[in-house]
């Protein structure tokens, strides 16, 4: 992906009001999230079963481990791995075979969410086929884009109402195994 | 009589400065008209293809588990919703933002059901709280303050909680929370349904509607039958348009797409409410069109001073008006036409071309064929309007009482008492001493026809506030444009229909302009001095509409050199600023020809006028159906006047000249208001 659409992501995902820190590798990532978690004192973490599929290390972060879904409701934070971005909207895609996958991204105050630079595609239409194919298979898919607001008490945007408070984009550098 | 009430015009007009400064930045790189055709066309090709569409989303939503239920109407579609909860023994609803529950009536019929309902959004929760309706279809609590949202939140907890918006909202999350996931079902609208793969799409913000699709063990989408759209390509035209149009929002907080249930069970019922009679009907089928965007509303100068509550029945403002029709039925649109300006703000922002003022007059004509004629409007349109010579006859006995009616400074004497509230604000004008056509044939005849040129020739229709009112604004443009090098023959007509036509008495103003139409000479150019006129006879054809120009816009495009050769050196000496009418900005696009000329004319003495397209309220007989509206409106219009500190006011229209030139004189403004013709005359003659 072009630093371009990167740089264009980046900006406009922080234009909608999330975070983004990018890392060149996995290592760095997780040096990040430790210390994230404990300056922020969070204890208890949801994180999406494909996300610890694919990096079994993120065990050992959390501390104590990855929660039960069943407890879901309690999780201070969720985490969870983005099938896609987009640049042009600095928007994160997820893919869901079922709903408990969607949960560390619509319960807790704060998402955090990794996204691999080569997964940045330029526009929604870009993955227009893609989504059709997993819709027509079931599946559900969700584009977010900066964290849970409105502007219903006197046109004044507040955050947080219902979704995630804080949505933190983890950018690394590469693709996904 | 409609109220305004102050503090929700503060905050609509609040709200509409910055929705406008967020949805020109949404839309920065793209071009607004080549996606809103776009759009328009896929809308209307979904229309054309709805049974079709609607069987293969049906085929596809059913073959991934979910149960899709058609309701011919808001009874069928509420029993549907009841009986799903009952068949899982479900007493507690949750609910997303949906119009077409607003639009069944769905949570009356649940709670008077047993069943517990709760909305979700925080607007919708807080006038749930309220025991209110929405009033904006985008932002439903819009008229109520953070003080009245803490008193409600006050009132439902039995505990005091101070008015400051970030608590409110943590709050409504605690609570609502606990509902979402106490509740055994949860019900979505759906902003589109896309066939080839059965799929839902629905956009929120505060993530309440995935919460709601996701944690309750059912799930019901309940929405209307004409979202469909063919695939996820034409849905992201729509995602291209429907926030930005919307709120100002490049792209929402989330957007779901929904292909059948994952854990729970999906129930999809789809209210047709006589929307498939709507869609066979070939003048108001573009009506389902509509995207439920709300742009309409928030520049709909009506809207933002009575807000949703006055201006709805339950969809609100024009479109609403069009929608109530067809699905609450002509009886329950027939106050709310009456409240339409036909300023066409609305057809400008309109995501899918919906031509709603249009529509409007059409739903006027419909009203008064199927439900009656008003008397008083049947007496003025039927007979008067169209029986121009009795038209004519009561201006000329109106011209003999005028020395009866003039006061000193040349406007009308007071009305009795019943009738003061149309000139509370305004003074009205007299009729003139001569009317254009006495004047032609005398005085100025003969001046104009000595220095016209034999070679080019044209046509003047002046309309009848010209005619009978300010005739000496039509001897002024027939003398500018003498000194053009033309010769100018006056089209002896009075009225040309529109004010029928508007009133939705369409034989009556058809059959005026067709009397019009016999004087105009086919090889002429006609050129017009009041913009609703000059629309009026861009109806009558496309050949005549090719021939028809507004005055300002012929002199812009034809004699632009002449005029800055003219004399050179000479520069309006005073202070000026421009209205710009409705017609001429929104309609026919010919405001821009003014302003340049102007500020070629007055140079540095030319001064932007604030909300300078903002409706002065005049809009013919509405400002004599809703004088408190017009009021109000030419109020805002004096407000900006005043604070530009101009000396004169320049204008294109005769009836917005009317009730400005009123407005001022009430409200003490010492100001000369002009059409653009009488500066052009004091510029060249």
């Amino acid at each position: 992906m072009s630093e371009q659409t990167i740089r264009k992501f980046t900006e406009r995902a922080g234009s909608l009001g999330a975070r983004v820190f990018q890392f060149t590798n996995l290592s760095e990532a997780e040096n990040f999230l430790s210390k994230f978690f404990k300056e922020r004192d969070i204890k208890s973490v949801l994180v999406q079963k494909k996300l610890e599929k694919n990096f079994p290390a993120l065990n050992q972060i959390f501390q104590p481990p990855v929660l039960d879904f069943a407890e879901a409701e309690k999780a201070q934070a969720g985490f969870m791995l983005a099938d896609f971005g987009i640049a042009d909207t600095g928007t994160i895609v997820q893919f869901y075979e079922n709903d408990l996958e969607k949960l560390p991204g619509i319960l807790p105050l704060v998402c955090l969410s990794l996204v691999f630079s080569e997964k940045i595609v330029e526009s929604a239409e870009a993955i227009s086929g893609f989504i059709s194919r997993h819709l027509a298979q079931g599946k559900q898919v969700a584009l977010i884009s900066g964290p849970s607001r409105t502007a219903d008490i006197e046109c004044k945007q507040e955050i947080g109402v219902h979704g995630p408070a804080e949505l933190i984009i983890i950018l690394i550098e590469g693709k996904s195994d | 009589m409609k109220k305004i009430d102050p503090y929700l015009k503060a905050v609509l007009d609040n709200f509409t400065t910055n929705y406008f400064a967020s949805r020109d930045r949404a839309f920065s790189g793209l071009d607004f008209e080549s996606l809103r055709q776009e759009l328009a066309e896929i809308r209307e090709q979904s229309l054309e293809r709805n049974q079709e569409l609607l069987n293969q989303f049906i085929a596809q939503a059913e073959k991934l588990g979910s149960k899709v239920i058609l309701a011919k109407d808001s009874e069928e579609a509420n029993q549907n919703a009841l009986n799903i909860l009952k068949k899982h023994r479900i007493n507690k609803l949750v609910k997303s933002k949906s119009m077409v529950s607003e639009e069944t009536r769905l949570n009356d019929f649940l709670i008077e059901n047993g069943i517990e309902v709760r909305e979700t959004d925080l607007g919708e929760w807080i006038i749930q709280l309220d025991k209110e309706h929405p009033t904006h279809m985008v932002l439903p609590a819009i008229h109520l303050t953070r003080k009245d949202v803490a008193k409600i939140f006050s009132k439902k907890l039995g505990r005091e909680i101070t008015d400051d918006p970030a608590l409110l909202v943590r709050i409504a999350r605690e609570q609502l929370r606990k509902d979402i996931f106490e509740a055994g079902a949860g019900l979505t609208g759906a902003n589109a349904l896309i066939a080839d793969t059965g799929a839902m799409m629905m956009v929120t913000n505060e993530g309440n509607g995935r919460l709601v699709s996701t944690i309750p063990p059912v799930h019901i989408v309940f929405t209307s039958v004409e979202k469909l759209y063919a695939n996820l390509s034409q849905v992201f035209v729509l995602l291209k348009m429907l926030p930005r149009n919307a709120t100002g929002q490049v792209i929402t907080s989330y957007v779901s797409l929904i292909a059948g249930p994952h854990n729970q069970a999906q129930y999809i019922i789809l209210v047709d409410n006589h929307r498939s009679e709507l869609m066979a009907d070939s003048v108001f089928k573009p009506v389902l069109r509509c995207i439920k965007c709300s742009a309409c509303l928030n520049i709909c100068p009506v809207y933002r001073l009575l807000g949703g509550k006055q201006y709805s029945h339950i969809y609100m403002g024009g479109i609403g008006t069009l929608l109530t029709a067809w699905i609450h039925g002509l009886e329950q649109s027939k106050d709310l036409a009456g409240l339409c300006l036909n300023c066409h703000r609305c057809d400008e922002s309109c995501a899918v071309k919906i031509p709603i003022a249009d529509l409007i007059i059409a739903l006027r004509e419909k009203l008064n064929l199927e439900l009656g004629k008003p008397v008083f409007k049947e007496m003025i349109f039927d007979l008067v309007i169209a029986h121009q010579n009795l038209h004519q006859t009561l201006f000329k006995m109106a011209r003999t009482a005028r020395p009866l009616l003039k006061t000193k400074d040349n406007f009308a004497r007071k009305l009795p008492a019943p009738f003061g509230k149309y000139e509370r604000f305004r003074a009205l004008p007299l009729p003139a001493e001569k009317s254009l056509t006495e004047l032609w044939k005398t005085q100025s005849a003969s001046t104009i026809k000595e220095q016209g040129l034999e070679v080019k020739k044209l046509q003047l229709y002046p309309g009848c506030l010209v005619e009978h009112f300010y005739p000496e604004i039509g001897i002024d443009a027939a003398k500018v444009l003498n000194r053009l090098g033309y010769q100018v023959d006056l089209i002896e007509a009075g009225c040309c229909g529109f004010p029928a036509l508007n009133a939705g008495f369409r034989e009556a103003g058809e059959g005026v302009l067709a009397q019009l139409m016999k004087k105009i000479k086919a090889e002429n150019t006609i050129i017009t001095l009041c913009p609703t006129c000059t629309l009026m006879l861009k109806r009558a054809g496309e050949k005549l509409s090719s021939q028809v120009f507004p005055f300002n816009k012929f002199i812009f495009e034809k004699e632009l050199g002449s005029i800055q050769n003219f004399v050179p050196d000479k520069k309006l000496n005073k202070t000026i600023c421009y209205h710009e009418s409705c017609h001429q900005k929104h309609s026919l696009k010919a405001n821009e020809a003014s302003l340049e000329l102007l500020k070629i004319l007055a140079g540095e003495n030319f001064i932007e006028l604030k909300n300078a397209d903002s409706c002065c309220g005049f809009a013919g007989s509405f400002s004599l159906d809703h004088p408190e509206i017009s009021e109000a409106l030419a109020m805002d219009k004096i407000y900006s006047i005043r604070e530009s500190g101009a000396e004169v006011l320049a204008l294109d229209c005769p009836g917005c000249l009317l009730q400005i030139k009123g407005a001022c004189y009430n409200s003490g403004l010492k100001i000369q208001v002009l059409h653009l013709a009488q500066i052009l005359a004091s510029y060249l003659l």
